[in-house]
Order: structure tokens, then C-alpha cells, then sequence
């Protein structure tokens, strides 16, 4: 009898510790990378104070592209993110997740989806890079909703032939909203383009370029 | 009973032995066995592949690639450095090349459709029902019953066996005992309209220049062509002509959207719908009136003449609307030529077209400068129309006043959209009423000629002209064909007004052959399906837009039993008895097992010899990556009628085997570089300047300027339908999706269709980015997301919708009105409504 | 029939409970008139949000942001009015796991661990303080009842799979044959949900539940359950026992998942279920044979 209470007792326990320890293990440990969030979100520290974790934005999402944090994804558990390489932003005119999230997280004011900033794409690797190949590729810059403003092309002289052009897609950060739409389309196994976290870069008051300043 | 099935056993091994022994004999089959020898260099020789030459399987700008083997597989493309076209250089399609052939759906079998559903079946069993429908058709209601339907994707080798199967080969079978002309290809509804301008103002086919062009010329003319995107390389070598000389270098695009070309352009007019004929003669009117036409060449090298007007627009079956004169051509002088533009002033045109007078006059300095290069490049904008051929002749015009034409840097240039509509549809002549190089079957000297190269009696070729593709769908409706075999296209998802076309095929008493690599749009519909080899898993051959012939082997091996469109026209003629004990494949398909492609080859290329489209023999093929035509040889033994002897040595030739004996013509008519202009020259010593038309004899050796008006479209926005529909490709996929829509990564960066709106009319309707939108014609509506301020912008009052998208097929609602002169069907106007779905 | 009669308030529960399931689904099935999860919702455009989670982001960002607030009145009316713990056994899926588990511990329970009464009241304050202090709201990152929500109104671990893409421009459209064409698409449908889940936490309560102590998190740890406890104690809507109909026959013990509020009102010292952790699930009021206990509402304090 004891035997088997014994046995029954340890099961008991290890079954305990096994589903606390997977979540444990989760929710402590967590992965450690960079989650791009909705449109509209506070920056990483007041966002993660400022989200309740409803899922209601994820919900409302109607490219299913904000994805629901696990478990898995620790301190970020329940809150909505963005894998752009599986479903970037669409970027809707109306904003439906800023609209539905009950709390300031994601900020209500705004309201011009195009000044949005999920952060900035970058040409992350122009050596695998088609367009810098040669190759007439540049889909990220055709597929860029805000085309010939957060992307445009420049061009050179293809070196290689001495007859052709090589169209090197150019990000701008101004006009990027870092909806991803780019890192999704990309057609290389990993995106050579890929949105990256970024700050406001102010200008120096140190230091006045050429154009600023002139009056005639 | 054991009798029987024993009897029974040993035909069909004897069957399979002879079908084995065929095989052999047509699709060469020790080829992979074979090394290839192509050098690739450096490490990538050290990689375990073998490689081989050969040509992208996409657009007519025919970049040539170097394909690498490993076992009976393609595992890697790569630029071919050492073809002129491209210099190693592919767009994002050809990139992806190797993976069109691997999709997880490629046909590997024959499949036949038995109670309503196409079922796996064997070859023998496929072929037999194809070939006793044949039979059964043709002796029960003649040749006029059949149709084939072929495309600008067949190659040479393939087109040409189609030609002869139906217009030599038929008239063996057939009650009547003539062939039948109902042959087509999809070309018909790409570049038809540039034909008959060729055909009707030099008397010969294909553009004059070449690609070299691009960094000679200083002045680029975009008409209705978003090269940006359509012709991706040959775009960057304009814009790098562009960069090396960006004071001098302008580029104009015309167009009624703003595309990806317009953003590069310098001068971009946006233009009303059909009122680009209006602008073209705004133009001539503009060099008229300022006297900047080339008067000496204008008296020595042209003709003027007016066309006939009013000419209709076939959208009654039959041709019924159009008027038997249509194509009618009555002289004119060059007085009542410049009265008649005189009518054209800027301000009218302006008012026609909604271009801004000043930059219809800019875009006219360029066009006429007397110091300035001038290049037009063209494509489904201006062959598409209702009045394409028109369209055209139009521009012709303007490069013959001026004089711009046949000179390194200047003259009109018609792109192509497919890697062989020049090569197999137009060189090959699949058309309707065509024979192989420039040769027509109306013509009783032209099938004399064709009748002794086939060698089969003349009166087995059809004089009577066959039906044109929309007539060759009508006629499927309205049961006048019984049977149609269509090969390397989707015509179920690219004709215009789908709905009827489709429908048409659900008769019980029609019978639809489709020979394709992937199940489309178009197999569903067939009752027997043949699995095809694709691309280099067959010996081919493609023709591009600058007259180049390239060459391939067969480097891997199809999958399954898929097998060449070559050896399923053979069994099918090999199925078919003749008199005197044989098939009708010993007669018209009487190659070699050893040389089968060689010896078809020198038979084609007999057709094109000694009148100014001479092909390179095929061993000069195989070699070189990629050769011009005229590839003209030296001397009478070699080219069969002329000695060039005497004008040789002034030749210039830059990619030609002058050494040899040959020369590649790179500007033909011109008597620098075309053996044929200068021996006209010599043998006409009162001839001025190195222009020399010398194929249209028919003129005086004088190509034609035609005075024609502007007509409106056959089809306007009205209050019930107010925007113009204008359909087209994308950049990522190519023409119905069959192939590109198959590689994940196309895939991905454009999944889908998406109708383009300006943002102006979208903020009117309310319509946001990714909304769903219907869009409806009096033919029918389909619904697509809608996409506003993206990659295309057309102008107010258009929507721009691509046909790749098999799920949502905008033919559906466009309309089948075509040039009633080239009989091209527009794809680029019809009047449709837009409203949130 | 009978058994219909007497067990009417349980029915009524249950099936207010699958209601609230079935609810959280209705954006899956196309409906829009609600949508969220039990920690913000919106209901005809009426935005509702826990007020648990309200006091969290409060003190997690040190700011009252007026909307929410108003959301979080609205729910908080709502429950003073029937009686805090009604969120318990009316409404939180948790509770139907914690009546399962409970059945399950009478045959399967090794330990008999008893937590005390104020260990709920306690994680509440705790939890609170974490969030005053690591400026994240603390419970809502680990919150079984947001797990569960979020699982039932979205499949949270289906997330992003090979569908999103698709979707891509045009929603909720039919792709029709070519998905098929996909020589290889990007089947992301990741198994590895099974060890990353948050389900896990829920399984683990069950567990213990089941194991360890009866109904140890729902009674004793839940500090939603700790906070509507106090709201009930307040809240006028509880249930009242006639002492001169009962006959402490004790059947209402044996139905009653937290037995202990009704030991005071049974022994006759006062006539209402004053326990703030009475749950209102009117078990008591169906099991009783002489219908002696009833849903009341005291106004005055007697």
C-alpha cells in the first residue's frame, strides 16, 4: 500500500513539476529578440507596462499578421507582435489595431497609418543582395506601399557588363514605416532586406549643413 | 479467348516497340548521356555540374543563360557572358529559372476525360483517341473542322512541325484534300498588329535594328511599353545609356498609367485611351509643319499613301463588321499628306488626348530633332488596339519622314513578349494565312515554293486564308470547328471574353486537345491532355525581338512520361494512314533518327534563304550562343541566289563570321551593314544614301507612309461602365501564371492579382488599399483587392488589372474587338464600373 | 423532468458558461458584434475591460488613462450588482477546470494540502506591489484566465502559420486551387507549441488542483477571485437562508464549492451568505429540499 502511494506520490509530483516547469522555464526564460510591435506602439519598456494583454488588436488584425506572444516568448507573453518575413503590416488606412486596443499602448493619436514606425528596413546584406547582383529583381521597392518615398532606386553603372544598370534599392528612413512588407517579399531564403529597430536620428546643433541658413 | 488476349499481348509489345524505336528517332534521346562541354570557369567548373548553353524560357528579350546538370536534373542557370542580348545579365524571372520545371503538379501523364473526369491513361490509348478523332473528323466534314493552336513559347523546331502537320499534312487525310490553315498562335494576341504594319510598309517582317541600339541611340520613345518591368533587362541598358550621357539622353513614355518606366523617364505624357493615334499624328503633323523631315530620303526611300477609314472592329462573328477593304492602301502625295496631319495641331490634340499642349511639343522637338537619336519601343500598348496596325504605321511614319530608321541609335523597334513570337510565330509563319519566312498561302508562287520543300503535291496546301484567333474561338461556339489542339499556351484564361470562350468547349461535339507541363486554366477544360517536356528537357530553338536565333540541346530529362510536342504531333501523324501504305508521317516528318532536328532545320531554313531573312545553318547554331538573321553567306553556293562578293569587303559586322563567310546583319535596308542593301545599291547606282528598302518591291523598293485618322475605341466608359480597363503583366510573373506562379518565391513577392486604381478615383469610391473590389464589364465581373498609389497609377478614369492570376481571371471581362487589319484583339480598352465588393 | 426541476440554477450556469465560450469565439465565426477576451472586451461598441487589469496598468504605468477606467466601471457596476465571485462560477472558464479537477481530486488527490483563507488575498497584494515595481502588469503577463481567453478567441499557438500569408490584401478570401501549386511553401504550423504553450501553466494549475489541494487556485491563489471577493462582500446580491424552512439537513454542504460561507448562515448566526468568497453559482439553492436558501438582495445591513 505504501508502495503504491509512493508510486502515486511521484507521479503526482513529477506530473506537476513537468507542466510548471515547462512554463516556468518558458515564461522566465523567454526568447531574447527584438519583437516588432503593432502601429502606434510605445516604445519596448512603456509598451510592455501599457499592454494588458487582451489579444483584442490581434484579433482585429484582418491579415492575421500580428501574432499572439506564448509562452515561449517570456516577459512578451500575450502581447501582439510582428514576424514580417510570415505576414508583414499591410499598413490599413483605418488602423483597426490601434483602434481596438483598450489601453494607450498602442497610441490612439495616430491616425495617418503612413507616419507610422515599426521601425526602418535595411538592405541587411548586399552581398546576397539580387538588385546589387545585377539582377533585375528590386521587388522589395515594387511591392513597397509607399513606393518611390520610403524606397527608391539608385542607379549606377553595371561594372560587370559595362551595358547595364545595376538598381540598388535605397531605404528612407523619414518615409519608411518599417511595415515589412519588403522583408516579406524579398525572394532569397533569408530576406537581404530586413526592418530593423531604429531611433529618431536628431540633427546635430553642433553643426549646419550647407543648405541651412541661406538667405538671399 | 487465350488466343485473343495473346494475340492481343503481341501488338501491343510490337506497338511498344515501334513507339520505343520512335522515340529514339525524335527526341534524341542518348543526349544526357552525352557530356556537355560549356566552360563556365573558375570554381563553378569545380561544382560537379555539367553545363550547356541556352535561352530564358520567359520574354522576347531572349537572355541567354548557361544551364548547369547534375544527373538527369537542372540544378542551376546562371547568365550567359557570352550572348549578345543580355551579356549575362536575367531579371528576377530568370533568376528563378531552373524551378519552373520542378513544380510538385507537373502532367507526367496523359490524361483522358472519361465520364466528365480526366482520368490517368497510357500514350497508346491517349494517342489512338486522338488520332481516330482526327481521321474521323476529317473525312466526315473536311479540314475547315480542325484548328490548332499554338504560341510564340513553341520552338522553331516545334512551330514548324505544327505548320506542316496542319497545312501540309492534313490535305492527305482530310475528304477535301487540302490542308487546313486553321493554325494560329498565341502570338496573334501579342504581336500581330506589328506585323502587318512591318508586312504592310517594308514588305518584310521584324524590326530593322538591334539591341545595340540602346547605347547608340540618345532618344527613347516608350509607347504603351512598361520596360521597366516587361523588358527588365533591356530597360537597364537604356537607363545605363542614360547614365553615361544624362545631359544629352531623354526618355519619353507614353502611356495612361504612371508604371515604373514613367518614374525613370524624363517626359512622361499620360494619355486618354486610343488617342495615341491622335499624338502620333500630332507628331508627323509637328515635322510637317516645321519642315524637319529628311527630304531626300523622304523622295528616295518612300511611298505615301492613304488608308481606308471607318474600318470597324469585329466584334460581330464572322468579321462581320468590317468592311472588306479594310486593309485597303490608295495612293497619296505628300501635299495631301501634310494637309491631311494639318488637321492634328497640338491644341486639338491636346483637347483629344488631355496631354498639356507644351509637353506634346517638347515631346515632339525630341521626336524630330535633326540631332538627335531617336529609338521608339513598343508593345502590347500599341499591338493590342483596335486599330493597332494603324497605330503602327503610325510610327513608321515618323521615323521614315525624319529618316531615323535602319541606323545604329535610330529606328522603331516592336518588342515581343514571348522568347519566340519572332522565331516560330512570325519567322516560322504559324499564322492563319502565313507560310515560313515572309511567304503566305494566298499566294500560288509562294505555295509552289513550299509544296517543292515539303516535296507534296501543291494542291495539298489550302489557298484560302484560315481563321484568325478570336474567328477560331467564335467558331468553336458557334460549332464550325470540331476539334482543337492547343500546345504551350492557356488560351481558357487569356482570350479575351473568357466566359464565352470557355463555355463554347463545354459541347459535346467539340473535342479539346491541350499539351501542356502544368494543369491550367485551359487543361480542365480539354478531353485529352498531353504531358509535355518544357524547355531544355527538349532540343529547341528561339527567335527574340532583335532576329536572334538562339539555340539549346536537351540537357535533362522530362519527368514521368512527358513527352516533346515534336514526338506527339509524329505519333499522331504516325497514327494516320495514307495512300500507298504509308503514314502521313512519312511524309511530312521524313527525318533521320540520327539528324531528325538537323535535317528539319536545313529544311526550314531553305524557306528563308536568298530574300533577305537568311537563318545560320544549324551547326552555326548549335556553336555560337545565339545568332542574328539575316545571317547572310557570301556566295551564291551558300546563300542560294546572290554573289556578294563585289560589296564584301565594305561590310561591317559586328558579331558576324565575315572571315567565314558570313555576316550577321545587325540594321538591315542599311548598305553598311546588310549585304542585301548594298548589292540593291550597286545594281541601282541613282540610288541616295545607304537606306535601301529593298524588299519592297512591290512600292519600288519605297516603304509606305500612311495617312490615317484617329477612331475611337470600340468600346468607351459610358455612365453605366465609366472606367477604362486596361490588362497587362507584372513584373514577377509571367503571362498567365502557369509557370512563375509555381516558384514559391515569385509567389510570394506577388501573390495575387490586384486591381490598380488612381487615388484620386479610389478616395471618390472610397476604396482603401486592400479593399475588395468588382470589377464588372457587360461580359462579366470578378473581384479583386484593390491597391491605390502603388506600383502602377493609371491615369483618372482607369484601372490597371494583370491576367497572371489563375483565381481571378480579368479576361473574364475584357473585351474581343481586334484590329480588323491584324486581327489582334485589345486587351487594353474596354469599359468596365469599379465598386467595393 | 424532475431532475430538470431541481438542478434549473445549474443549467442556467452551465449554460451561461458555454455561452461565454461560445462568445469569445463569435469573431472566428464571422460574428462583429463582440469581440476581445475576459481582460478587455467590446461588446455593440461598448468597450469593457477587467478592473483586475485595470489596477495593474494603473500601477504598472503610473497613469489612469481615462478610458479604460470607464471600462473597467462598467464591469466593476456590473459585478457589485450580482455579486462579485459571479465572474467565478458564471463566467471564467478556469471554474469549469476547477469544478472537473474538484470530482477529479476525490479519486485521484494524493495530497490533502489545505492553503489558509488569506493566501489569495495575499498573492493579490503581492502581485500588485510586483507591478507597482517592475512596471509591468505583472498578472496579466501570466493571467490563466487571459491564457484561456486568448486560446478560445484565437488559437494563440496557430498563430502565424502558413494561412497569414495568404491573406495578404483582401481578406478572409477563398485562395481556391493554387495553394496546391506551392512546391514548398512555408508550413510553419510549429508543433513545438506543444512545450511552448501557456497552456502548460493552465495544465499545471489543473494539476495541482487535481493532486494537490481541491480547488487550490480558483479558492485560495486566483487574485481576480481575491478581488471579486471583496467586491462581493460589498456587493448587495447574495444568497439568503430562511432558517425557518432549513432543517440543516446539509445538502447544500455537500453541492457547495467553497462549503465553509455557508457554515455561519447554516448554524443560524446570520440569514446572509456574508463570505466574500461565496460564488453565487446557486448550487446551495437548487440542492436545497426545502427551499430554504434563495438569491436575495441586502440592502440594509441586518
Amino acid at each position: 500500500m505504501d508502495r503504491r502511494n509512493f508510486f502515486k506520490k511521484s507521479f503526482a509530483v513529477s506530473a506537476i513539476g513537468c507542466a510548471s516547469g515547462f512554463s516556468l522555464l518558458n515564461f522566465l526564460g523567454g526568447e531574447n529578440k527584438i519583437y516588432f510591435r503593432p502601429p502606434g506602439a510605445l516604445s519596448e519598456e512603456d509598451f510592455l507596462a501599457a499592454c494588458i494583454r487582451c489579444g483584442k488588436c490581434i484579433q482585429d488584425c484582418p491579415y492575421d499578421t500580428l501574432i499572439l506572444g506564448s509562452a515561449k516568448d517570456g516577459k512578451s507573453a500575450g502581447t501582439p507582435y510582428i514576424n514580417f518575413r510570415e505576414t508583414p503590416c499591410y499598413l490599413c488606412e483605418d488602423i483597426p489595431c490601434i483602434k481596438a486596443c483598450p489601453t494607450d499602448a498602442l497610441d490612439h493619436s495616430l491616425t495617418d497609418i503612413s507616419k507610422a514606425n515599426l521601425g526602418t528596413a535595411v538592405i541587411t546584406d548586399r552581398e546576397a543582395c539580387l538588385s546589387l547582383n545585377g539582377i533585375r529583381c528590386e521587388i522589395c521597392y515594387r511591392v513597397c506601399p509607399l513606393i518611390d518615398n520610403a524606397i527608391t532606386l539608385n542607379k549606377q553603372e553595371n561594372k560587370a557588363t559595362g551595358k547595364h544598370t545595376i538598381f540598388e534599392p535605397v531605404v528612407h528612413k523619414d518615409a519608411c514605416t518599417g511595415c515589412g512588407i519588403c522583408e516579406n517579399a524579398c525572394p532569397l531564403d533569408n530576406s537581404a532586406i530586413t526592418v530593423i529597430q531604429t531611433q529618431k536620428g536628431d540633427k546635430a546643433k553642433h553643426y549646419f549643413y550647407l543648405n541651412e541658413g541661406v538667405t538671399s | 479467348m487465350k488466343n485473343l488476349d495473346r494475340r492481343k499481348f503481341l501488338k501491343s509489345t510490337a506497338a511498344s516497340i515501334a513507339t520505343a524505336s520512335l522515340l529514339a528517332s525524335c527526341e534524341q534521346k542518348p543526349k544526357p548521356q552525352e557530356p556537355l562541354t560549356q566552360k563556365v570557369g573558375g570554381e563553378l567548373d569545380q561544382l560537379g555540374m555539367e553545363w550547356d548553353k541556352s535561352v530564358c524560357r520567359f520574354c522576347g528579350t531572349g537572355c541567354g543563360v548557361l544551364v548547369g546538370r547534375k544527373g538527369d536534373k537542372i540544378v542551376a542557370t546562371k547568365g550567359d557572358p557570352d550572348c549578345y542580348s543580355n551579356k549575362g545579365l536575367n531579371c528576377i524571372k530568370g533568376y528563378f529559372l531552373s524551378k519552373i520545371l520542378y513544380g510538385k503538379d507537373r502532367l507526367t501523364k496523359p490524361l483522358i476525360r472519361k465520364n466528365g473526369k480526366l482520368e490517368e491513361s497510357s500514350w497508346d490509348e491517349a494517342l489512338d483517341l486522338v488520332a481516330s478523332k482526327y481521321t474521323e473528323i476529317l473525312k466526315e466534314h473536311g479540314s475547315d473542322a480542325v484548328s490548332m493552336f499554338g504560341s510564340g513559347q513553341w520552338t522553331i523546331f516545334e512551330g514548324y512541325a505544327a505548320s506542316k502537320f496542319m497545312k501540309a499534312g492534313l490535305g492527305f487525310v482530310s475528304k477535301d484534300g487540302v490542308g487546313s490553315n486553321h493554325l494560329e498562335p498565341n502570338a496573334r494576341m501579342c504581336m500581330a498588329s506589328a506585323v502587318a504594319g512591318f508586312m504592310r510598309t517594308f514588305q518584310s517582317d521584324e524590326p530593322m535594328g538591334s539591341y545595340e541600339d540602346l547605347e547608340h541611340a540618345d532618344t527613347f520613345f516608350l509607347w504603351g511599353a512598361n520596360m521597366a518591368e516587361m523588358h527588365p533587362v533591356l530597360f537597364s541598358r537604356i537607363i545605363d545609356t542614360k547614365l553615361k550621357n544624362p545631359r544629352k539622353v531623354r526618355i519619353v513614355d507614353l502611356g495612361t498609367q504612371y508604371t515604373r518606366s514613367s518614374e525613370e523617364a524624363d517626359l512622361y505624357l499620360e494619355f486618354k485611351p486610343q488617342t495615341d493615334l491622335a499624338i502620333l499624328n500630332y507628331f508627323a503633323h509637328y515635322i510637317c509643319e516645321n519642315e524637319l523631315y529628311d527630304k531626300e530620303f523622304v523622295e528616295q526611300n518612300t511611298i505615301f499613301k492613304k488608308g481606308q477609314d471607318n474600318i470597324g472592329y469585329g466584334l460581330k462573328d464572322g468579321d462581320g463588321d468590317i468592311p472588306k477593304n479594310a486593309g485597303a492602301m490608295y495612293p497619296y502625295t505628300f501635299e495631301e499628306f501634310k494637309k491631311f496631319v494639318s488637321t492634328y495641331t497640338a491644341e486639338y490634340v491636346s483637347e483629344l488626348s488631355g496631354v498639356p499642349v507644351e509637353k506634346l511639343v517638347e515631346a515632339a522637338r525630341y521626336i524630330s530633332s535633326k540631332d538627335r537619336n531617336v529609338c521608339s519601343y513598343w508593345t502590347m500598348g500599341f499591338n493590342q488596339h483596335t486599330r493597332g496596325t494603324w497605330a503602327n504605321h503610325l510610327v513608321y511614319n515618323i521615323h521614315l519622314l525624319t529618316g531615323k530608321i535602319s541606323k545604329p541609335g535610330n529606328g522603331p523597334f516592336s518588342l515581343t513578349g514571348q522568347p519566340s513570337a519572332c522565331g516560330t510565330a512570325r519567322e516560322v509563319g504559324t499564322f492563319a494565312h502565313r507560310l515560313p519566312a515572309d511567304h503566305v498561302v494566298a499566294n500560288a508562287a509562294h505555295r509552289e515554293m513550299a509544296a517543292k520543300i515539303w516535296n507534296i503535291p501543291v494542291e495539298k496546301i489550302n489557298p484560302k486564308v484560315g481563321l484568325h484567333t478570336v474567328e477560331m474561338f467564335r467558331a468553336v461556339d458557334n460549332k464550325k470547328l470540331k476539334l482543337m489542339w492547343t500546345q504551350v499556351t492557356n488560351p481558357f484564361q487569356s482570350m479575351p471574353h473568357l466566359n464565352r470562350y470557355r463555355k463554347a468547349t463545354e459541347d459535346k461535339g467539340f473535342f479539346l486537345i491541350v499539351s501542356d507541363v502544368y494543369p491550367t486554366r485551359s487543361t480542365e477544360l480539354a478531353d485529352v491532355v498531353f504531358p509535355c517536356a518544357m524547355w531544355t528537357e527538349k532540343e529547341g530553338a528561339y527567335g527574340n525581338a532583335e532576329r536572334r536565333t538562339q539555340h539549346w540541346n536537351k540537357i535533362a530529362e522530362p519527368p514521368g512520361e512527358a513527352k516533346t510536342e515534336i514526338w506527339q504531333m509524329y505519333e499522331i501523324a504516325k497514327r494516320m494512314k495514307v495512300e500507298g501504305g504509308k503514314t502521313l508521317a512519312d511524309i511530312i516528318y521524313p527525318y533521320s533518327k540520327e539528324n531528325y532536328y538537323k535535317e528539319m532545320w536545313e529544311e526550314y531554313r531553305s524557306f528563308s534563304l536568298g530574300i533577305g531573312k537568311d537563318l545560320a545553318p544549324y551547326d552555326v547554331l548549335r556553336e555560337k550562343h545565339g545568332v542574328v538573321w539575316p545571317y547572310v553567306g557570301k556566295t551564291e553556293e551558300v546563300n542560294g541566289k546572290h554573289d556578294f562578293t563585289d560589296v564584301w569587303d565594305n561590310l561591317e559586322s559586328p558579331e558576324g563570321d565575315k572571315d567565314k563567310g558570313f555576316v550577321s546583319v545587325k540594321w538591315r535596308y542599311n548598305a553598311k551593314y546588310d549585304p542585301y542593301a548594298a548589292k540593291f545599291k550597286k545594281e541601282h547606282p541613282e540610288h541616295k544614301g545607304d537606306i535601301a528598302f529593298y524588299k519592297a518591291k512591290k512600292n519600288g523598293y519605297k516603304a509606305t507612309i500612311l495617312a490615317v485618322p484617329y477612331e475611337p475605341a470600340a468600346e468607351e466608359p459610358d455612365n453605366e461602365f465609366p472606367f477604362w480597363l486596361c490588362t497587362g503583366r507584372v513584373l514577377e510573373h509571367w503571362h498567365t501564371g502557369s509557370m512563375t506562379m509555381r516558384v514559391p518565391e515569385l509567389r510570394r513577392a506577388v501573390p495575387r492579382a490586384v486591381v490598380n486604381l488612381n487615388p484620386d478615383d479610389a478616395k471618390k469610391m472610397g476604396i482603401k488599399r486592400g479593399d475588395l473590389v468588382r470589377v464588372s464589364s457587360r461580359r462579366g465581373s470578378v473581384v479583386f483587392p484593390a491597391d491605390v498609389n502603388g506600383r502602377s497609377i493609371p491615369a483618372l478614369g482607369n484601372v490597371f488589372i494583370p491576367f497572371f492570376d489563375e483565381t481571378r481571371m480579368v479576361n473574364e471581362i475584357t473585351l474581343d474587338a481586334y484590329c480588323p487589319i491584324s486581327k489582334e484583339p485589345d486587351y487594353k480598352k474596354c469599359a468596365v464600373k469599379v465598386e467595393k465588393a | 423532468m424532475n431532475w430538470v426541476k431541481n438542478n434549473k440554477w445549474k443549467i442556467t450556469r452551465r449554460i451561461v458558461q458555454i455561452g461565454v465560450i461560445l462568445l469569445l469565439m463569435t469573431p472566428i465565426f464571422g460574428f462583429s458584434f463582440f469581440k476581445g477576451t475576459l481582460i478587455s472586451s467590446e461588446i455593440f461598441g461598448i468597450s469593457l475591460t477587467d478592473p483586475f487589469a485595470f489596477l495593474d496598468y494603473t500601477l504598472a504605468t503610473k497613469t489612469i488613462y481615462l478610458p479604460l477606467l470607464v471600462s473597467a466601471i462598467l464591469i466593476l457596476g456590473f459585478y457589485f450588482l450580482v455579486g462579485g465571485r459571479v465572474f467565478c462560477s458564471w463566467i471564467c472558464p478556469i471554474f469549469i477546470l476547477t469544478e472537473i479537477s474538484e470530482k477529479l481530486h476525490d479519486k485521484f488527490g494524493v495530497f490533502n494540502y489545505k492553503p489558509s483563507d488569506s493566501q489569495k488575498y495575499w498573492v493579490l497584494g503581492v502581485l500588485l506591489v510586483l507591478s507597482l515595481v517592475t512596471s509591468k502588469p505583472v498578472f496579466e503577463w501570466i493571467s490563466p484566465i487571459g491564457i484561456i481567453s486568448q486560446n478560445i478567441a484565437l488559437g494563440v499557438d496557430f498563430q502565424g502559420s502558413e494561412f497569414g500569408s495568404e491573406l495578404a490584401l483582401g481578406s478572409g478570401e477563398d485562395f481556391g486551387t493554387s495553394k496546391e501549386f506551392l512546391i514548398e511553401g512555408r508550413n510553419e504550423t510549429e508543433w513545438r507549441f506543444l512545450f511552448n504553450s501557456s497552456l502548460w501553466l493552465i495544465f499545471a494549475i489543473f494539476l495541482i488542483d487535481v493532486f494537490v489541494a481541491k480547488g487550490w487556485w480558483c479558492k485560495s491563489t486566483c487574485p481576480v477571485g481575491a478581488f471579486y471577493s471583496i467586491v462581493h462582500k460589498t456587493s448587495p446580491t447574495k444568497i439568503k437562508i430562511d432558517h425557518e424552512v432549513c432543517t440543516s439537513c446539509g445538502d447544500c454542504f455537500k453541492v457547495c464549492l467553497v462549503s465553509e460561507v455557508l457554515k455561519e448562515p447554516v448554524k443560524g448566526t446570520t440569514k446572509w451568505v456574508n463570505d466574500g468568497v461565496c460564488t453565487n453559482c446557486m448550487n446551495c439553492v437548487d440542492a436545497c429540499p426545502e427551499n430554504a436558501l434563495k438569491l436575495g438582495l441586502k440592502i440594509k445591513q441586518e
